[in-house]
């Protein structure tokens, strides 16, 4: 049966309502105190996006001549598609919504991204960067590309012209909805703003010519062009994985790899857990790379050699904590290249994939000097306050374990208010090593009992997202 | 007993935490130290009780009545309409020396519009935590409370015997956020 003009205004119609739908949602915390400056952003842009949609599909539908539709059903097919199209995009901004409304202040670590934020604004080019937060089901962290919003904004620009833009320097990241209120495992989230920053800078093209030419370094003869292809495309991705990892430990110190092991229980999981021959190896699932994300062990291993870089200079200050984290990282730095392993969905016969994994991995031995060399000019400037943690870890501690704020520091007849890094690292190695010694300060609790520790966990975590809320009004 | 003056409150913010006549407020805004006290600002966190659905709340029981929690950041005002109740929080976090004690009363400016900060205003020696404020609206029309604003004062009072510190102890310990009484034992509901 053709399509008629009232089988437009129908489908036209339900779009409307369908956006008018989410739109209204993103309207109605103007009414409530609570959602951050970038969370309205946010909303504000998929409101004026659909009063410009609703407008479009309007004005579209009253343009149509019923008596085309009988003339040439197949134009008039083709042209009234636009509002599938459209629908179609609404569908895609609908899955984000919900999400962003779930997460006002009192649902996600509002002061740890505010003090990330401020810390990732310090980088040259991201002065006014900010990040809306979301609420994910899944228990991870992620980042949606600002580029796949722009992108995306562009393409509705292209069918409705007073679509407004998406709002520069809007990140989005996203945390699980369970871990809103604590403030230690969403250090993560300093990871997912490097995404943002490794996006803006567009390093994947740099590092684009390097990738290529480690490839044929590695290779020894020359590839298959969809092999070359996706050789290059797993490379970048895991450059881009550690160039975020590395990004997180400047922004805000080893703190994000104590998140890191935490978050995916890789304590648990730690390397002494077999040994041969005098080489701790891991079990499979840690040494394994995947296509989108490289070996959590080797991840590990590249956190210390990092930490240990003059340009961050982190771990002579903390190697000695008596923390099993600590002891984990050291272990995952001694593994050599040779135990990890890739595991594809590739499909290649044997040899000629285990070939290729080898080589493509090979490639990417080849470019962690590069990738290193792009964390650096990203930082140029900026200090990763691994100094000023030695110098106040000790009385922070000491404000922790008498159970105050350590938001204002009184140090040999001075006071002192701490900066980010320096409150939330020795506040998350106090938590890991020296819990015991405020419960010992309590009365009635025991250092035994799961739920005190649960309880005075809880309260550091507290005490430390309070000293951040301080520090950066 | 005496009250500690501006200078005695400076000497005791600049002691060593593990002295245990230390005094710790932060974050701490130095003019808002007078010479007998000092003006605490309000937090921004609540917390709204909800009206039962029964007679009356016997104190005395654990009770099932809920709370809603409310964040304003700074920046932003919360509407109290007139005759209601809600408990708020200091923004200071205060450690107290285990020789002082304190009251916090009310500022004059904000109690002359009918506003009244806490009905119980006693804090003992060796507390550490935001204060709870339990905030009434007792005027006939709503009133806006901001995040940030002075709504209190604390007069710090030196105890003439004190007894010493061998742990902490005390009911609440350590909050940031209000919080509702303990023996009520009420679930709060996080919502916007």
């Amino acid at each position: 049966m053709p399509v008629g003009i009232d089988q437009v205004r129908h489908d036209a119609a339900s779009l409307y309502q369908f956006i008018d739908s989410i739109a209204s949602d993103c309207q109605r915390i103007e009414q409530y105190p609570s959602y951050t400056k970038p969370s309205k952003l946010f909303f504000t842009y998929i409101h004026d996006l659909a009063f410009a949609t609703k407008a479009y599909v309007a004005d579209f539908v009253n343009s149509l001549d019923p008596a085309s539709a009988v003339a040439d059903p197949q134009d008039f097919y083709s042209r009234t598609q636009v509002i599938r199209t459209l629908r179609m995009s609404w569908f895609e901004l609908h899955n984000w919504v919900k999400p962003a409304l779930d997460a006002d202040t009192l649902h996600f670590p509002f002061s740890l991204v505010k003090a990330l934020t401020a810390r990732l604004q310090s980088l040259a080019g991201f002065k006014n960067a900010e990040f809306a937060v979301l609420h994910s089901t899944q228990l991870n962290y992620f980042q949606i590309g600002a580029r796949q919003f722009r992108d995306f904004a562009q393409e509705i620009g292209q069918i409705v012209p007073s679509a407004p833009p998406f709002p520069s320097n809007l990140g989005i990241i996203a945390l699980p909805y369970s871990q809103s209120s604590n403030t230690f495992l969403n250090i993560a989230l300093a990871h997912e703003m490097g995404h943002f920053v490794f996006q803006e800078r567009n390093e994947a093209a740099r590092l684009t010519s390097y990738v290529l030419a480690e490839i044929q370094r590695a290779a020894a003869q020359p590839l298959a062009n969809l092999d070359f292809v996706w050789s290059k495309d797993r490379v970048l991705q895991w450059c881009e994985e550690i160039y975020c990892d590395l990004f997180a430990l400047w922004l805000i110190g080893p703190s994000f790899s104590f998140a890191f092991i935490e978050l995916f229980a890789y304590s648990r999981l730690a390397p002494r857990a077999t040994q041969s021959g005098g080489t701790l190896a891991p079990i499979a699932s840690l040494s394994a790379f995947y296509d989108s994300h490289p070996a959590p062990a080797f991840r590990l291993g590249e956190h210390v050699r990092f930490l240990k870089s003059p340009d961050v200079d982190w771990w002579d200050k903390i190697e000695s904590g008596t923390s099993h984290y600590l002891q984990l990282l050291s272990e995952a730095e001694a593994l050599p290249q040779s135990i990890f392993g890739f595991s594809t969905s590739h499909q290649q016969s044997q040899q000629y994939q285990t070939d290729l994994n080898s080589i493509t991995l090979r490639a990417f031995w080849g470019v962690m000097d590069r990738i290193r060399d792009a964390i650096s000019s990203t930082f140029a400037g900026v200090s990763s306050e691994s100094n000023l943690f030695k110098q106040l870890r000790e009385p922070i501690s000491e404000y922790l374990s008498y159970g105050v704020v350590p938001s204002r520091i009184v140090l040999e007849g001075n006071a002192i208010t701490p900066s980010v890094a320096p409150v939330v690292n020795a506040a998350h190695l106090f938590y890991l090593e020296q819990l015991d010694t405020l419960i010992n300060r309590i009365r009635g609790a025991q250092v035994e009992c799961l739920d005190c520790r649960a309880l005075w966990s809880e309260r550091v975590e507290m005490w430390t997202s309070k000293a951040l809320e301080d520090i950066t009004a | 007993m005496s009250i500690l003056s501006r200078s005695t409150i400076r000497k005791r913010l600049m002691m060593p935490i593990k002295d245990p006549s230390s005094l710790v407020i932060t974050p701490l805004n130095e003019k808002a130290i007078d010479p007998d006290s000092i003006d605490l600002r309000l937090g921004s966190h609540f917390l709204f009780p909800r009206v039962p659905a029964q007679a009356a709340i016997d104190i005395r029981k654990k009770s099932s009545q809920s709370d809603i929690s409310v964040h304003v950041p700074n920046g932003d005002q919360l509407i109290l309409a007139a005759h209601q109740t809600v408990l708020g929080v200091t923004l200071e976090f205060l450690k107290m020396p285990y020789d002082v004690s304190g009251q916090i009363l009310t500022k004059s400016s904000i109690a002359r519009t009918f506003m009244v900060i806490e009905t119980a205003p006693w804090v003992h020696p060796n507390y550490r935590g935001c204060l709870t404020l339990e905030i009434a609206n007792v005027s006939n029309s709503a009133l806006t409370l901001h995040p940030g604003m002075a709504i209190g004062q604390l007069i710090l009072m030196q105890i003439e015997d004190p007894e010493p510190l061998d742990s902490l102890a005390g009911t609440y310990i350590g909050p940031i956020r209000p919080e509702a009484p303990l023996n009520l034992k009420r679930h709060t509901h996080e919502t916007v």
